[in-house]
């Protein structure tokens, strides 16, 4: 399917040290820039390297970005159990809300959005790399929004993490980017 | 054609530096502008220059003003606490009119514990911070663009008119990504550095008395008579502010730094209500464009200071239209705790626009 990059992109990753948040946030404005002209990328975290909330905010148009940041965003994707609540009510409404049920226990209460509860981190444990469930989470992204060909992330995924630490994560990060999509194309809603 | 790149506030602020000829930069790291610290080290034994981590701030800023007073361009970087701690040798480049640039990435609070948190809580304090009682620019630039910019600009301002000159980011500023072209700005000519300590060789053997570097001024009422007079000069020629959407405003927001950005988005959400609110952007914090924002405020009527602080920004507005327009205030408790530290969101200002109106 053909991509149009008319549609502003919007998106939150709001997480704890340690989850990758800023990863993914780097990664998908990377992804961006590729093809929006203009791209903001904000990493809004805690003095705490690990366990601390931390949040990353992306965004793409090709207008001028008036705002880095807001309250509301067309897409959040949630791994901190403390931080849920709060973003389930910054989703705009018709917006999607994917969460880490493997991390986050409870349930989304709102009618006008469209939640995904993928098990993004039990599945990279099981996998051997509990470090790619940030991946996992952006292949669902991917698939549930249709923001970007899953091409353009694979060739980002490739040249942001030449020659640096993450090099050893190539394959298992492109694994896990289409084990999340594959999560999203077959996903069933639980009866409720 | 200019090279379009990908690049943090802070890198920004080093990668302009090299643009405008800098080659020194001294600095103590500290949270949340390390990153431009980091780049130096790593960039500047390339080219020739002088990276050096000091043992603390009032260090670093000692040799600014060593290699500012030898005619080089220097550079150092700092947060909050560490402006404060700099604040001696500062004052002093000041008072001897040694020009070099400062940039302070500001964030929240007192030195230990509140490192990785936002805030906007240095506007006082940088405007007016300094002991001696002589004002020295502060640029706020809002976006990553607009640093790389303004750090040259500054590196300008501080050599026309050998003043020191501050370039005021904050947390989201510095560690957010945004494009920016590579490119040197040209601002116009400027004068020799006929003051520079060179060695006397540089001048023939002669010896001049040029500058009061010791602090022991002579003629105190002649001192600041000059002194008063630069002043005026950078008032008239350097004072610099932004627009956006007043023309028609019922209502201007005044704002700077990120919550600028904030506004603007806040801005353009009220237009699509109907509301017709506008922004006013005070570019120099020193010299505050006072007369362009009481024109303004007179036209739309009313004016909201936005803030991510109790309120400094608000003082200067305040005198500045007073008697003109109401001024209201929206500052650091308008956070939303949304994120880990809280941020002011511009659906909170459009909140307090339609209140307003």
């Amino acid at each position: 399917m053909a991509v149009k990059y008319d549609k502003r992109v919007r998106v939150i990753f709001a997480g704890l040290g340690g989850h990758g948040a800023l990863a993914f946030g780097e990664l998908l404005t990377e992804a961006a820039a590729r093809s929006y002209k203009y791209v903001s990328f904000v990493p809004n975290y805690s003095p705490m390297m690990r366990g601390g909330e931390s949040e990353t905010m992306i965004a793409a148009s090709q207008e001028e970005i008036d705002s880095p940041v807001w309250r509301e965003a067309d897409v959040i994707i949630v791994t901190s159990p403390t931080g849920f609540r709060v973003a389930e009510q910054r989703v705009s409404p018709g917006g999607i809300l994917i969460v880490d049920d493997s991390v986050v226990r409870e349930k989304a209460v709102r009618e006008d959005i469209k939640v995904f509860y993928i098990p993004a981190r039990r599945i990279a444990c099981e996998t051997g790399d509990p470090l790619t469930a940030n991946f996992i989470l952006m292949g669902a992204y991917l698939e549930a929004t249709k923001a970007f060909p899953v091409e353009i992330l694979e060739e980002t995924i490739e040249s942001t993490s030449k020659g640096t630490s993450r090099e050893r994560l190539l394959s298992a990060n492109k694994r896990a980017l289409h084990e999340g999509i594959k999560l999203i194309a077959n996903y069933r809603e639980e009866p409720s | 054609m200019t090279e379009r790149i990908l690049s943090t506030g802070n890198d920004a602020v080093a990668r302009a530096a090299i643009y405008a000829g800098c080659k020194n930069y001294f600095g103590y790291p500290i949270t949340p502008q390390s990153e431009i610290a980091h780049y130096m080290a790593r960039e500047l034994p390339k080219i020739g220059g002088c990276f050096l981590q000091s043992e603390g701030e009032y260090a670093a800023a000692y040799m600014l003003l060593g290699a500012a007073l030898s005619g080089e361009r220097a550079l150092t970087s700092t947060s909050s606490p560490g402006v404060a701690l700099m604040q001696e040798p500062l004052s002093m480049m000041i008072t001897a009119e040694i020009p070099a640039v400062v940039v302070d990435t500001q964030r929240l609070g007192p030195g230990t514990g509140t490192g990785g948190q936002q805030g906007q809580t240095d506007y006082s304090f940088v405007t007016r911070g300094v002991y001696g009682g002589i004002h020295y620019p502060v640029l706020a630039p809002y976006s990553v663009s607009e640093i790389f910019e303004f750090v040259q600009l500054a590196f300008h301002i501080a050599d026309k008119y050998r003043v020191l000159t501050m370039v005021l980011t904050d947390f989201i500023l510095g560690r957010m990504t945004e494009y920016l072209e590579l490119k040197t700005f040209a601002f116009g000519p400027l004068p020799e550095k006929d003051w520079a300590l060179k060695g006397k060789a540089h001048k023939g053997g002669r010896t001049d008395f040029l500058l009061t570097v010791t602090g022991m001024m002579l003629d105190i009422p002649g001192f600041f008579a000059h002194q008063q007079e630069k002043s005026n000069r950078i008032i008239d020629s350097e004072t610099r502010y932004e627009t956006y959407k007043a023309e028609d405003a019922d209502l201007l927001i005044v704002a700077y730094g990120y919550t600028a950005r904030v506004s603007k988005r806040a801005v353009n959400m009220a237009r699509e209500q109907g509301i017709k609110a506008g922004l006013f952007r005070p570019i120099t914090l020193w010299p505050f464009p006072k007369e362009a924002l009481k024109r303004e405020a007179l036209k739309a009527g009313k004016v909201l200071v936005v803030e991510d602080s109790p309120g400094g920004l608000a003082e200067d507005v305040k005198s500045a239209v007073e008697g003109v327009s109401p001024v209201h205030f929206l500052g650091i408790q308008a956070r939303h705790t949304a994120s880990p530290e809280g941020l002011i969101f511009p659906e909170r200002i459009l909140q307090e626009v339609r209140e307003l109106l």
